[in-house]
């Protein structure tokens, strides 16, 4: 039943996959279906040729620019949406939808797949494989602009003194090297806990700290990501435990998550915000 | 089970019952010499080594430097936790397998757990435990309690059996609406929180758990400890305890009421945690014999002694992420399990 199912699907597009390939340099249905991409296609493209955004892309809780996305049309990242959108360009990310990825590629849809930035490097990369694939390379590289003019003035006027920030999590988990928030917080002039942090503690990109460790690591600042919305989760500051509310009083901050979320030309806009949060609370910490 | 000891109380019960009560005596001061130990060992370990000289100036210094707020705010706390709760679940065994005379009842199997993991995870999905902390308990309890009802009332007059299928009926129930709990969990961050805390944990958990918690299963304790009398006379069998007098329905609801009580409020503070429930009594029994009134207490210590050992397992093991509590006793618990049935066709009546 499921094969034959898959079989009509590829059948389906196959045939609709001949009747929509329209000749033309810059591609005029772009359907994105990774928040990812949603937010650089935003940036790039005018709405018109936007067919439609992935649904996390008008929540507030995971997206940075949902006022953008606002009106456009939604998916949520099914290879039947597709059939009906018929685009002439597919972005999406290189982990998520995989059925959806390889049925695109057996059938000869145009693709791309991005894979997630977690650096100002990989976020040049990023931006500059989406700024071509949908012709707009000359957009691409004015985002790039303003984002390394930020990155060059916060690079010029780094702080003096040696910050300790601890990113935590309230469950013991701590990003480390090669994440965003790494990136992002050596940028804004911190210095990233975790890197202090015996590597056999380690895990992937991130250092696995419970609370006893993280007291006697002594970090200067505690940071909280947090959603627009407010956090419904156990990491919430009324639970918070009676010894980070007695050494971290004052010294606590919060950092908005749909800004870490996806490695964004505004990523050097975050690390600004950062710097600025940082500098505010060291000044008047007790 | 119950018939082996009323065949030896038959034949001599002077003498049995004075060689047991020696027996139990002997077994409660072996129990907490045991447990005063590991509790000492509790305060000494952790991921961060302090020296004995250290744990215990920070016990006793007034001064909040960060080896006594380590010892005090931390390791004290986490170890009052996992004694209470440990004590709790064991006692809960105990009642329940001494009301359903079957020796696979804990509040695990009779759906307990699972229904304060519910009324848990309903609190913290729709942000009711952002607005106030006690709600995570009080859910506990109102799942615990309703999903026990729902066990007792579907598997009432069906004998033991009955009710353990009701039970894994009710489990199978609580853990679906779980999943869709999940399922329509509301960002990935808050379907994370939810799972990680369903694996259950004693991790940085403070004095306010202990407070919220305490209560609740104090009360619950109570209320299962008035039962202990009315246990030993419905181990001669139902009708037998009718005519002493014992009003079974009573001691079903007090017993339902009590477990409810300390099972939510344990569980909302560290999540599932699995089987201490069931091995506590089973390991104290071959020392008491068979009289529910005898069990209660060792197997509180018993569970008390199981839980703070595996908590300070989980703290000296040290592989990237903390391994949960819940994980631990569920992969050391269910080989006990495995036992327990193996052994069925022969205990059984």
């Amino acid at each position: 039943m499921k094969k034959l199912l898959i079989l009509t699907a590829v059948a389906a597009l196959v045939i609709s996959g001949v009747a929509w390939a329209a000749p033309s340099s810059k591609p005029q249905r772009v359907m994105s279906l990774n928040l990812c991409t949603d937010q650089l296609v935003l940036q790039l493209l005018p709405r018109e040729r936007i067919t439609s955004v992935s649904y996390l892309s008008q929540s507030w809780e995971h997206s940075y620019l949902t006022a953008d996305a606002l009106g456009v049309r939604i998916n949520f990242g099914t290879s039947e949406e597709v059939l009906k959108e018929q685009p002439d360009l597919v972005l999406a990310g290189s982990a998520s939808t995989p059925t959806v990825r390889a049925l695109l590629k057996r059938v000869g849809v145009p693709l791309v797949e991005v894979p997630a930035a977690e650096s100002f490097a990989e976020i040049r990369t990023v931006t500059r494989q989406v700024a071509r694939a949908v012709g707009e390379e000359e957009m691409g590289e004015i985002l790039l602009a303003q984002m390394d003019a930020t990155l060059d003035q916060l690079g010029a006027s780094s702080p003096r003194q040696r910050i300790v920030v601890a990113a935590w999590d309230g469950a013991g988990s701590i990003p480390a090297k090669g994440t965003l928030f790494d990136e992002i917080l050596t940028v804004a002039g911190a210095h990233n806990i975790a890197a202090d942090i015996s590597t056999t503690l380690i895990y992937g990109r991130y250092a696995s700290v419970d609370l006893e460790q993280l007291v006697a690591l002594k970090p200067d600042i505690l940071a909280y990501g947090s959603s627009r919305i407010g956090r419904m989760d156990l990491s919430n500051e009324k639970l918070q435990h009676r010894v980070i509310r007695k050494l971290y009083r004052g010294r606590e901050i919060t950092y908005p998550e749909t800004l870490y979320g996806c490695g964004l030309p505004q990523s050097a806009t975050a690390a600004a915000e950062l710097r600025r949060t940082i500098l505010d609370v060291m000044k008047r910490a007790p | 089970m119950t018939s082996a000891a009323e065949i030896e109380s038959n034949a001599s019960p002077g003498r049995v019952r004075s060689r047991d009560a020696v027996r139990s005596r002997l077994l409660l001061s072996v129990l907490t010499v045991l447990l005063m130990a590991l509790t000492l060992v509790s305060l000494l370990s952790g991921r961060v080594w302090l020296r004995p000289s250290e744990v215990l100036s920070g016990l006793f210094s007034a001064n909040s430097d960060f080896a006594s707020l380590i010892v005090t705010e931390l390791r004290m706390p986490r170890t009052v936790l996992a004694v209470a709760i440990g004590a709790t679940l064991g006692m809960c065994g105990a009642v329940l397998q001494g009301l359903t005379r079957n020796p696979l009842a804990e509040p695990g199997l009779l759906g307990g757990s699972a229904g304060a993991s519910f009324g848990a995870v309903i609190a913290i999905y729709f942000g009711i435990a952002a607005i106030s902390s006690a709600a995570i308990p009080i859910f506990g309890l109102i799942g615990a309690l309703a999903a026990m009802s729902l066990t007792f009332a579907i598997g009432r007059g069906g004998g033991t059996l009955a009710l353990v299928l009701a039970g894994t009926a009710v489990n199978s129930f609580m853990a679906a609406l779980i999943s869709l709990a999940l399922n329509l969990a509301p960002s990935v961050a808050a379907a994370f929180e939810i799972t990680t805390w369903l694996l259950g944990s004693l991790a940085d958990r403070s004095w306010d758990h202990v407070v919220l918690a305490g209560p609740f299963m104090l009360g619950g304790c109570a209320l299962l400890a008035v039962t202990t009398r009315s246990l030993d006379a419905l181990s001669l069998g139902e009708t037998q305890a009718a005519s002493l007098g014992v009003n079974i329905h009573r001691l079903r609801l007090i017993a339902l009421v009590g477990t409810a009580m300390a099972v939510g409020a344990a569980t909302s503070v560290t999540g599932a945690i699995g089987f201490i429930g069931l091995v506590g009594p089973h390991l104290v029994r071959p020392f008491v014999g068979y009289q529910p009134s005898r069990i209660l207490l060792p197997a509180a210590l018993a569970g008390a002694i199981l839980m703070l050992g595996a908590d300070i397992t989980t703290r000296l093991i040290s592989v990237g992420p903390e391994m949960k509590l819940g994980v631990f006793t569920a992969l050391i618990g269910t080989p006990f399990f495995f036992w327990l049935v193996t052994r069925l066709p022969k205990t059984a009546p």
